[in-house]
């Protein structure tokens, strides 16, 4: 006993990173013992998780998420707002999921159970038992630690948003009892929404699964041992630091690939574990490129990616439910068994879950409230690394004759959405998902391209870096993004992003007018006595003069200071530079020859320009385009209707 | 008679009947200037003055093209209701082409005549097409019930995600019977329509019907024929495609030359809607023996 005990000890100061260098401040340490029962899709566990109270108060509650139960009723909080159905994918009724907390007890000391109660921090839906309330018979001190023994059941749901089982397939995240954040004072636990993801500490964890013996298994973090049972399970025990999170997926049909990643600059060595359906066996070779372009991307733009491991999960057919979700070292793809090499839905997914281990998992902001910091800015960076491996032309879609690159795509979507919500703002408070979506993905992501082409691509570059240097393996804030390019740029950037962050407004500077009328004789009366036509005949022809105007308009609330290229027909131009302040201004010219064109925002610098369309105004339209569009659509056209008189 | 022989025979008359495929291409033009005219205002409001369209001239810019789609005003719930509803009238005339070259098929003549003889025919076939188009709802209709089952079935068949490929392939499947379907039906008009103009019979009905024992007595020649001539529709489309992709559109002239390309296809279209016709007519008269 006394033996086990010292084992014990030797564990935890180990998990905590007292005798190891560990990356992050080590606030949880979890051990966990998860049997996988597939006949009733069934998962049970034994955690014991030791929780070091890191603020400067006495803690005599703790706070857990118990993700599992969003998925065990139609009125819990994710259930309700989602209205049951995740991406596309709907609820099965025949199989809800849950999960129970049979005991949990202080080691060696009190059993809890009994002070266990449910509380609705968000919402005050009694339905919902998604986070867990404890109360501690004695508090926490500051920097002490309390080690707790916690029996589960987590029933897994038919998958249909990122966790659960469809036929063999399981994929097991949120799944087991996680301390909530005590952060700034207080507990940040809250419940599991439709629109947002997830939040906790850094810390070690040591999983040890067993699923029947025909199960392929990935996980969280590198394996280190691998034991055959007497009753034809196996047991597969992972361990990974500097992590917040675990998970892990079990499937027969997978079929492993194992594949060494090296760099010199910065140094990464670390291990690619592709883990393929076998329905999907023919795009794995996409698959690893893409992994092998988000490694070397991330790691040179932003640092070294720090694991021995990274875990590629392809879901299974009819899993798609469970595709395009990031956990620390571990993320699910997405791709189905006919996937044209044109459309790159398999590649996008891999970078961007990828990244996420970036921005989410090693930057570690708070996807509840400030969603931005980890999908805008890993949007932001899967942009450039879809745009630079596969074409910024053609990185979403491929095919002759259709072309897409992802800043239009991400333009669309910003232009195609309300003007409900701001980037910054508590995920289940957007007016829908769709505009939580379209601002903390896309919107975002337009803000960092276009903060980018205003200071330049190498300051943007070390504005990255220094973020993410200074913000890894900890908690940042928008507030601390800010600072960062505030200090990298040397630029008071408050104008920039007060408006762009935290107001749902837009941003569109166009031409309102051009025109170049010549300027005539004058005509009326004057105080000088006019010339008469004899005089006039007399004198030399004077060149013709016109007044060129181009007026320039906000239709947009942002207010951008903006550039403009005035373009006259001799060849001349002009750059004219305006604060952007009032609605309109006015620049004139008195040239003898006139203005042909002129452009606000000439390079496209504004990506978040709701129209670009009228940045631009020619003195004579340009019909070619519209007659190219126009007569290439009649042709189609044509060729339906001798279809309909076959 | 085989296939080819009927093929051969049928191209050979389209061919030698240019102003019946002019006048089938022209039918079409007509249509084709009224949605030109409906597209390019919908454009040239959109884009204004816009120095976007002189970068749109060289190279699609899918910022511009989306900002157009997703743009104030979104004029295209009514771009998709008139198209639809050119569709419905193009139908209508198609009625009415469908009888004009019958007649002129039938009448044999190849000279100035075959003007007159295809619109007098048009005109004189046009109730009959028309009850025709509504009689052929009992072959619509129980196709559609046919097809309804058969998707239900494999929607069945497929309800466990799981199987992926599976799912896949029946999905070709669905779609390969959704074609077949409808090319069988249009197929049994057309020979319905070729015994209204032949003269066996004035009744709608009964023509549908008899051309229905007609292709089920001969399924082989009659689909193989069909194909055939759909293969060649294919083939033109293929070569249009690869031309038009070959031309770079960055100049008016260009345009314009595409154009001219395209109405050629569109030309060659025609003449294969005469091709359909002619080649089903030499079909049915060598297996139908003469009226006493």
């Amino acid at each position: 006993m006394k033996k086990t005990a010292l084992l014990f000890a030797a564990g935890v100061l180990i998990l905590n990173g007292a005798l190891f260098g560990a990356l992050s401040r080590q606030v949880v340490a979890y051990d966990i013992q998860a049997r996988l029962l597939p006949e009733t899709k069934t998962v049970e566990g034994h955690e014991i998780l030791t929780w070091t109270n890191d603020s400067s108060n006495p803690v005599s509650e703790l706070r857990f998420h118990l993700y599992m139960n969003a998925f065990r009723n139609n009125r819990s909080t994710f259930m309700k707002e989602s209205g049951g159905s995740h991406r596309g994918f709907k609820v099965d009724e025949k199989n809800w999921g849950r999960i129970t907390v049979r005991k949990i007890a202080v080691r060696d000391g009190a059993d809890l159970t009994g002070a266990v109660s449910f509380v609705q921090p968000d919402d005050d839906n009694a339905d919902d038992r998604t986070v867990m309330s404890v109360a501690l018979p004695a508090p926490v001190e500051p920097q002490g630690k309390i080690t707790l023994v916690i029996d589960f059941e987590t029933k897994l749901p038919k998958v249909f948003a990122r966790s659960g089982f469809v036929g063999d397939f399981f994929m097991v995240g949120q799944w087991f009892p996680k301390i909530g954040v005590l952060w700034n004072g207080a507990w940040n636990c809250h419940q599991y929404h439709a629109s947002s993801e997830f939040f906790a500490d850094y810390g070690a964890f040591r999983v040890a699964i067993t699923a029947p013996e025909r199960f392929v298994v990935g996980a969280t973090g590198r394996r280190v041992g691998e034991t055959k049972n007497a009753d034809g399970t196996k047991t597969y025990v992972h361990v990974q630091e500097d992590v917040h999170d675990f998970a892990w997926t079990a499937c027969p049909e997978f079929v492993e690939f194992r594949e060494k990643f090296a760099l010199a600059e910065p140094h990464v060595e670390t291990e690619m574990i592709l883990l393929v359906h076998r329905a999907h066996v023919a795009q794995k070779e996409r698959y690893a490129r893409a992994l092998r372009n988000g490694l070397e991307f991330y790691s040179k733009s932003y640092g070294a990616y720090p694991y021995e491991t990274i875990t590629l999960v392809d879901p299974a057919p009819g899993g798609m439910g469970a595709g395009g979700m990031e956990y620390p070292t571990l993320f699910t793809a997405d791709t189905t068994s006919y996937m044209p090499a044109g459309l790159r839905m398999p590649e996008l997914v891999t970078i961007h879950e990828f990244g996420h281990g970036f921005w989410y998992g090693i930057v570690g902001s708070n996807e509840f409230e400030e969603a931005w910091l980890d999908e805008g800015i890993n949007s932001y960076s899967e942009a450039k690394a879809m745009d630079k491996y596969y074409g910024a032309d053609r990185s979403i879609l491929d095919f002759p004759g259709l072309k897409i690159g992802e800043i239009p795509y991400q333009r669309m979507s910003v232009i195609g959405s309300g003007r409900f919500d701001p980037i910054v703002k508590f995920s289940w408070k957007y007016v829908s998902g769709s505009s939580y979506s379209s601002n903390v993905y896309q919107k975002a992501s337009l803000m960092l391209q276009t903060l980018e082409r205003r200071l330049g691509e190498d300051v943007m570059a070390r504005i990255m870096k220094t973020y993410y240097e200074r913000w890894k393996f900890r908690h940042p804030t928008t507030k601390d993004f800010v600072s960062v390019a505030e200090e990298v740029s040397g630029r008071d950037l408050a104008w920039f992003f007060g408006q762009v962050l935290s107001s749902p407004d837009r941003l569109d500077y166009g031409i309102i007018a051009l025109k170049a009328p010549e300027i005539g004789d004058p005509e009326g009366v004057f105080d000088a006595k006019p010339a008469d036509k004899a005089e006039k005949a007399a004198r030399p022809a004077a060149p013709k003069q016109y007044r060129n105007e181009v007026l320039v308009g906000r239709f947009g609330e942002w207010i951008f200071p903006q550039e403009i290229l005035v373009a006259f027909s001799d060849g001349s131009r002009v750059r004219e530079t305006w604060d952007g302040r009032d609605r309109w201004k006015r620049f004139v010219y008195v040239k003898p020859v006139k203005v042909v064109s002129a452009e606000v925002d000439p390079g496209h610098k504004d990506l978040l320009d709701g129209n670009f369309t009228n940045n631009s105004m020619t003195l004579e339209p340009k019909r070619g385009a519209v007659t190219k569009y126009a007569l290439g659509f009649v042709g189609w056209f044509q060729a339906l209707l001798s279809l309909v008189s076959l | 008679m085989n296939i080819l022989t009927c093929y051969k025979k049928g191209t050979g008359e389209a061919t030698a009947r240019p102003k019946i495929v002019l006048l089938l291409w022209a039918a079409n033009a007509v249509f084709a200037v009224l949605a030109y005219m409906l597209f390019s205002n919908i454009l040239a409001s959109a884009l204004g003055r816009s120095g976007a369209a002189a970068g749109l001239m060289k190279a699609p810019d899918m910022n511009v093209l989306f900002e157009i789609l997703m743009g104030p005003g979104r004029p295209w719930g009514v771009l998709q209701a008139a198209l639809f509803t050119l569709v419905l009238f193009y139908f209508l005339v198609s009625i009415f082409l469908q009888g004009g070259m019958l007649a002129g098929l039938v009448d044999g003549s190849l000279d100035d005549r075959s003007g007159r003889v295809f619109f007098s025919g048009g005109a004189q076939y046009y109730g009959k097409f028309l009850r025709l188009a509504v009689c052929s709802l009992v072959l619509w209709v129980p196709a559609a019930i046919f097809f309804g089952l058969v998707s239900a079935l494999m929607k069945a068949l497929t309800r466990d995600s799981t199987h992926e490929q599976f799912a896949f392939c029946l999905t070709l499947v669905r779609v390969a019977l959704a074609v077949f379907l409808l090319f069988l039906i249009k197929m049994i008009m057309d020979y319905a329509r070729i015994r209204i103009v032949t003269g066996k019979t004035n009744k709608a009905f009964r023509s549908l019907l008899d051309s229905l024992r007609f292709v089920c007595g001969r399924p082989g020649l009659t689909l193989g024929l069909y194909y055939l001539l759909g293969l060649t529709g294919l083939v033109l489309f293929a070569a249009w495609r690869l031309v038009i992709h070959a031309v770079p559109v960055t100049t008016t002239a260009a345009v314009w030359g595409v154009f001219l390309l395209t109405q050629i296809y569109i030309f060659s279209r025609a003449w294969l809607q005469l091709a359909y016709q002619s080649g089903q007519l030499v079909n049915y008269r060598t297996h139908t023996p003469p009226q006493a």
